[in-house]
């Protein structure tokens, strides 16, 4: 039996623990972020392969040398999650939400570690043990934005694996490390842009979707017609006075609270029901539907009154929930 | 009976056929043996029918010890579980509702319906009976499963309101004892006027063996008295205050056989003052119950109005005489009528 051999056979052995640690961590963000009503995208979490694992082991072997079960020992990625988040706003919280239900070993966010003087890759890395993991084995969670996870992935794709094995000019490597400043740009300007986007006049339908979205989420964490929601709120909007707009934060958390398991209980029903209302898996339902128990007589007359959707799209959904008109 | 959280477990369905009394014994309904094979939109169309139908007239029932009728005893031993199985049930409703039948009865089908309502640890069972006649939205044919007879459901997509024509629906909870039997009951052909107190009371006393909620009476007097409050605190336009009286005048003096108080503020009030209206019938689910009238608490009050004026003024008569000699503008009110009489009264 050579030393790759019992290396071989001693990640074999851990590998199904790994797959299995990284799937759960996958499931633990994915519950946590539905449950906070955060949407970010889990990608498919893996165990690192055995020949990529035994391959480092034996780069780190030829380059410093040491003993190669204990450098396998030391290796953290062998279990990886991804998260990616559309903007800066939602990765902070992602973030406490990573903090909040892991034990979190190790954290560096990548921008710390180039200091004031320099540019390079993006993003946050932890280092996390589920809570409830007696054997405390380490899965390594990265969470980027979207436009620094492409970044990272075309520049690893160049990086790494250029053509005949040969090293890529320092000119070129200088110049894609340009390009990560854009991106960094980018990430700050887009939230910059995205809150005071919701700030602006007019902006209240925008506002109004912001407060319902993560609520949605709770319900089914799932993409939404955006543009529709949009239509359809422009709408309910009408029904609501300037005070109940100005406080709707709080009237839909205080909505939900009492009748969100209602809704829950009807999308669930819905789920694979091809005719169900087209306002269900929207994030506008819930305006629907808080209107309907409060203020269901004013909902229907600025509904017809609108006109930009017909009387029997209300009337249906209003049955759904169980308030026909 | 909060409809929204009402789930359609399992339904099974018989065929009762139109037949006159004097031939009943050469007929019998079309029994299933087994429930219907149901998919999330067959199970969800029988929820949306019911909560149609019973969220907008259903009034609460319970049983009368007075109707001969298996069916509260049907229904107390599916909750408890014992004797009959749910087919067993189902059958022997559907037989009595073919007995009691008239030849007039249109031919229609029974579904009996195993469901859950509530949410989290609020879950429970309950029952539904409903009769469907004509129904536009649902195509039923006879099959078999294993070997068993049953009906294949087909729903056509058609909207709620132009489905079904004449439907009877019911919904019971839990209960372990016919005097604890509760539930809501709805019939579209008994909300108006224009049909006989046979038909107006077929489906829920002879089939269903079962009563309005006693006190309609004073359900009916606190309707009055409820809206009255409003239309005195709550407008401040005298004219409307009096349109209002005279609409619940009207509404109460009516031969419908419902009060339906979100129908009553979409026909006759602002849309303004519509939802506060509502509100004061509303349960903590956000549904507006149903009122059964029975107006001999509020007869007498609907006779005469008395109007209040500022500067300690009144004016009393009949609801008619008032709509045709009194106009009301925001500051005036005109009385086209001559002086006929005066008198003094203790104050």
């Amino acid at each position: 039996v050579t030393d790759l051999d019992r290396l071989r056979a001693t990640y074999s052995a851990e590998y199904p623990a790994y797959e299995a640690l990284a799937k759960a961590v996958a499931e633990d963000i994915g519950t946590e972020l539905q449950r906070r009503g955060i949407w970010a995208s889990v990608e498919p979490p893996r165990a690192k392969a055995i020949p990529n694992t035994i391959r480092k082991v034996l780069k780190k072997l030829a380059k410093d040398g040491g003993d190669p079960e204990e450098i396998l020992a030391a290796i953290t990625d062998k279990a990886g999650v991804r998260v990616l988040v559309p903007h800066l706003g939602a990765r902070r919280q992602v973030h406490h939400a990573i903090e909040a239900i892991f034990e979190v070993v190790k954290f560096e966010d990548m921008v710390e570690r180039y200091g004031t003087d320099r540019l390079g890759y993006l993003g946050y890395h932890y280092e996390i043990c589920r809570r409830d993991d007696p054997a405390r084995l380490v899965c390594e969670v990265q969470l980027h934005t979207r436009a620094s996870n492409a970044w990272s992935e075309f520049a690893h794709d160049l990086t790494y694996k250029p053509s005949g094995g040969q090293k890529v000019p320092k000119s070129l490597t200088r110049r894609l490390n340009m390009t990560v400043a854009l991106i960094e740009l980018f990430d700050k300007e887009a939230n910059r842009i995205r809150k005071r986007i919701l700030k602006l006049p007019g902006a209240e339908i925008a506002r109004l979707l912001s407060v319902l979205e993560p609520e949605f989420l709770k319900l089914a964490y799932d993409d939404y017609d955006s543009e529709a929601s949009t239509l359809v709120l422009s709408e309910v909007a009408l029904a609501y006075s300037p005070g109940e707009l100005a406080g709707y934060k709080q009237l839909v958390t205080e909505f939900m609270a009492t009748h969100g398991e209602r809704l829950a209980m009807v999308y669930e029903a819905y789920r694979n029901d091809p005719s169900a209302s087209p306002l269900l898996f929207q994030p506008e339902s819930i305006a629907v539907f808080e209107r309907l128990v409060n203020k269901r007589m004013l909902l229907k007359a600025k509904w017809l009154q609108g006109g930009s959707f017909a009387p029997n799209v209300l009337y249906e959904f209003a049955n759904v929930v169980g308030l026909p008109y | 009976v909060n409809l929204g959280v009402f789930i359609v477990k399992q339904v099974i369905i018989h065929e009762i056929p139109q037949v006159r009394r004097s031939e009943k014994d050469q007929h019998a309904p079309t029994l299933s043996e087994v429930p219907s094979s149901l998919d999330d939109r067959r199970r969800n169309f029988f929820r949306e029918r019911i909560t149609k139908s019973l969220g907008s007239r259903g009034i609460t029932v319970i049983h009368d010890p007075d109707v001969i009728s298996p069916v509260p005893d049907l229904v107390v031993d599916f909750f408890k579980g014992s004797g009959h199985s749910f087919v067993d049930i189902s059958q022997k409703m559907a037989t009595h509702l073919y007995d009691v039948q008239g030849g007039n009865s249109s031919p229609g089908m029974l579904a009996v319906i195993d469901g859950t309502i509530g949410t989290g640890a609020n879950v429970g069972r309950c029952l539904s009976v409903l009769k469907l006649e004509m129904d536009a939205a649902l195509k039923l044919q006879q099959t078999t499963i294993k070997g068993k007879a049953t009906f294949d459901v087909e729903v056509q997509e058609v909207t709620l309101n132009a489905g079904a024509t004449v439907f009877k629906a019911s919904i019971f909870e839990r209960a372990a004892t016919l005097p604890a039997l509760r539930g809501l009951v709805s019939d579209n052909q008994a909300d108006e006027n224009n049909f006989g107190h046979e038909v107006a009371t077929f489906f829920l006393s002879r089939f269903l063996g079962c009563q309005p909620l006693p006190g309609a009476d004073r359900m009916t007097a606190e309707f009055y008295e409820r809206s009255k409050q409003f239309f005195n605190e709550g407008v401040s336009d005298g004219a409307r205050k009096l349109d209002y009286m005279n609409a619940l005048t009207a509404e109460l003096q009516s031969n419908r056989t419902l009060i339906r108080p979100q129908r009553f503020a979409s026909d006759y009030l602002d849309v303004t003052d519509q939802d506060a209206f509502v509100a004061l019938f509303k349960e903590a689910d956000g549904s507006v119950a149903t009122i059964p009238k029975d107006d001999r608490i509020v007869a007498p009050l609907l006779r005469e109005q008395l109007i209040r004026f500022q500067e300690d003024l009144e004016l009393r008569g009949s609801p008619d005489a008032i709509r045709a000699h009194v106009d009301v503008d925001k500051d005036s009110t005109t009385i086209r009528s001559p002086i006929v009489g005066v008198d003094g009264r203790r104050r």
